[in-house]
């Protein structure tokens, strides 16, 4: 079954430089980016995309910001189950316990290395869809913490 | 004495003998009579007993009386207490008209007194009479306390007068003192410009002096005191009834500042003081409530100008902070850009760059990775005064010991070596005290010396610093050191004594020690040698 990997993030040369890294690491992988919180929903809703895999979430977008959507999402039965990993330039520690306690699998930093990116990248999707797909996000925050 | 039914009395017997005659008149026997009048004779014993009894009761009694016979008063008779009063000997008065033995009496009215009663039948008292009489040589004013009564015969006509009278002057004298006492206080309380009150011991007030008239609600009486209620404000009533009542019940000096409303209906400010005082008569209060407003006023106006500069202080503080906090963020932003397309410069276009290429990125990324730091010391800075933790005791060997763990790569790379000894337990925020000791430990390491180890020592003991307890914590190494003349200047913000290049740094680091050690209340300073090393000593309240 063919993976997909949404991207909220309404920073552009983020996004760009996120479908690199995971085009490199990942080529089979689908791409999709949305830049605003209501955008996401859109999508979802839209019986012609593909259901995401994973969905990762930037916490400042306009309008809707990153923890409205979490909740949002995990509040509908049809997408609670989507794993969603906040995706943010914040290194600040409590975010990561708040990712946690509204039910996001855990939290990333973006690294401003593309390498590291990349190994980020390539832990996440070896494990997506699994059990282990927690731990393996948890191993990426210790990696791009500064 | 008899043997009367056998027991021995005494009687009394008339004896009476006649003589018995023959018609011829010659004596020819003798009739004796005895009469027993025993009964009669004791009746009239008795009434000479009691008659002395009366007698004697006059004489003696310290009341003065005189029984004064006929419209002319004669002076029937006259005890020895009317006689001192009136200045007189017995043999002058005794059956004399009682006007012509004191005729300075005269015109006092007492004459046209005791007329009506002789006339009129109606008894008359005067509670306290002022007489001037001669007596002693001299006019004396003196005070009696008198009464005419009249006295009638067995058919009720009116046959004398009789006077009753008792000297009073002293009694008077001393309460006209008294008098005199209580209209100079009242006068002097009067002429003083704040208000003056006394009040019972239980706290119920008894005088004002005049000036309460300002006080809206002060209510003149009849006798010409004052009455007061309580119009203090509203705000102040609870307190200031609380601490009159508090100050009642136990005896203790009363102080309270409050505002009191005036005649015209403006508050002022008032302080009251009241202290309880023992007396013949007691425990009295005696207080005074004195004008404050325009004091007052000012010092509040002060207050006012002092709270409104620190909200004023905190407001910009606060800002300060949101500031710092949302300006690192967006400044961070643009480096975290500009570090990635670096890095996706060096990564991908390695070849093409060349050397040169390569290095100005290497610069590059060095300089970013500067302003981070820059701006994290800059947010961490500012943000100290928002962490509010509840300070306990910290364990400093436990914090040296973690800092030293975080540290190991830089020790190594240092070839460093740190001794400390046993230290003691202070009363702080571990974390901030972390971040003090991992600066200065840092420091020392920093600023080593190029090929030559760097020894640092961590020694502490305990001083007494103006009758407080501080534990005392020195931090010696064997550095670079720095000039003596920079002892004060490193701890300010932005400081640096070296070229950037030469060695790391912010220039914030000292600055944040500095503003660490007296959020605990305690102080750093610094001494260095230049070339030889540098010391750091800080005081901590145990």
């Amino acid at each position: 079954m063919s993976q997909t990997i949404l991207l909220a993030d309404d920073d552009k040369d983020d996004a760009d430089i996120f479908q690199q890294a995971l085009r490199a690491v990942a080529p089979t992988i689908g791409f999709s980016h949305v830049d605003n919180g209501s955008a996401i929903f859109d999508y979802l809703n839209n019986e012609k995309n593909a259901r995401p895999t994973v969905i990762f979430l930037d916490l400042n977008m306009p309008e809707m910001n990153g923890w409205q959507c979490l909740a949002k999402i995990k509040n509908e039965k049809k997408f609670e189950s989507i794993p969603i990993i906040i995706y943010t330039t914040s290194s600040n520690p409590r975010e990561y316990e708040i990712a946690r306690d509204l039910n996001a699998h855990g939290l990333i930093t973006k690294p401003t290395d593309p390498k590291i990116l990349k190994k980020v990248l390539g832990i996440v999707t070896a494990n997506l869809e699994t059990k282990q797909l927690r731990e393996a996000v948890k191993e990426a925050y210790l990696m791009t913490r500064e | 004495m008899l043997e009367v039914n056998g027991k021995l009395q005494t009687g009394y017997f008339n004896y009476t003998y006649k003589a018995l005659r023959r018609p011829n008149g010659e004596i020819y026997g003798i009739h004796h009579m005895s009469v027993d009048v025993t009964e009669q004779v004791l009746y009239k014993l008795k009434l000479v007993e009691s008659e002395a009894a009366v007698r004697r009761l006059f004489e003696q009694t310290p009341v003065g009386i005189g029984i004064l016979k006929g419209e002319s008063l004669i002076i029937e008779n006259v005890n020895a207490a009317m006689l001192s009063y009136a200045g007189r000997k017995y043999e002058e008065v005794i059956n004399q008209p009682l006007f012509n033995v004191i005729p300075e009496i005269e015109g006092q009215g007492i004459k046209e007194i005791a007329e009506h009663v002789y006339n009129s039948g109606i008894p008359y008292t005067s509670p306290e009479a002022r007489i001037k009489l001669f007596r002693n040589g001299k006019m004396e004013t003196i005070y009696l306390h008198f009464a005419f009564q009249p006295r009638r015969d067995e058919y009720g006509n009116i046959t004398g007068l009789m006077v009753i009278a008792n000297e009073i002057t002293a009694l008077v004298n001393a309460r006209k003192r008294v008098e005199k006492n209580e209209q100079l206080f009242k006068n002097l309380a009067n002429s003083m410009p704040q208000v003056v009150w006394i009040a019972e011991i239980d706290g119920t007030a008894s005088y004002y002096n005049n000036r309460v008239r300002e006080f809206s609600g002060a209510q003149r009486l009849e006798d010409g005191g004052w009455t007061w209620e309580w119009r203090v404000h509203p705000e102040d009533m609870k307190a200031s009834t609380e601490a009159w009542n508090y100050a009642v019940k136990n005896l203790t000096a009363y102080q309270q500042e409050h505002r009191v409303m005036m005649t015209n209906g403006a508050y002022r400010w008032h302080l009251s003081r009241a202290y309880p005082f023992q007396s013949d008569e007691g425990i009295k209060w005696y207080g005074t409530s004195t004008d404050v407003h325009d004091q007052k006023v000012l010092e509040m106006g002060l207050e006012n100008l002092v709270r409104d500069r620190t909200m004023a202080l905190e407001r910009s503080n606060d800002d300060l902070e949101q500031f710092a906090h949302v300006a690192s963020h967006d400044l961070k932003e643009p480096l975290r850009k500009i570090k990635t397309f670096a890095y996706k410069l060096k990564d991908e276009l390695q070849s093409t760059l060349g050397e040169d290429g390569n290095a100005y990125l290497n610069k590059i990324l060095h300089s970013t990775d500067r302003m981070y730091a820059m701006i994290n010391g800059v947010l961490h800075y500012s943000s100290i005064r928002a962490i509010d933790h509840i300070p306990h005791t910290v364990d400093l060997n436990s914090v040296i010991k973690n800092i030293l763990q975080d540290l190991e790569i830089l020790i190594q790379e240092k070839k460093a070596s740190i001794n400390f000894q046993q230290l003691p337990a202070v009363k702080g925020i571990s974390a901030l005290l972390y971040q003090l000791f991992y600066n200065l430990i840092n420091n020392s390491l920093k600023f080593s010396k190029e090929n030559i180890p760097n020894v640092i020592d961590i020694r502490s003991s305990e001083i007494d610093l103006k009758g407080l307890q501080y534990v005392e914590i020195i931090i010696t190494d064997t550095g670079i050191g720095f000039d003596e003349s920079y002892a004060e200047k490193i701890f300010a913000t932005f400081v640096r004594l070296h070229p950037k290049d030469k060695y790391e740094g912010t220039g914030l680091g000292l600055a944040l020690c500095k503003k660490i050690v007296e959020r605990h209340g305690g102080f750093i300073f610094a001494q260095g040698d230049k070339n030889i090393g540098a010391e750091f000593t800080v005081l901590l309240p145990k």
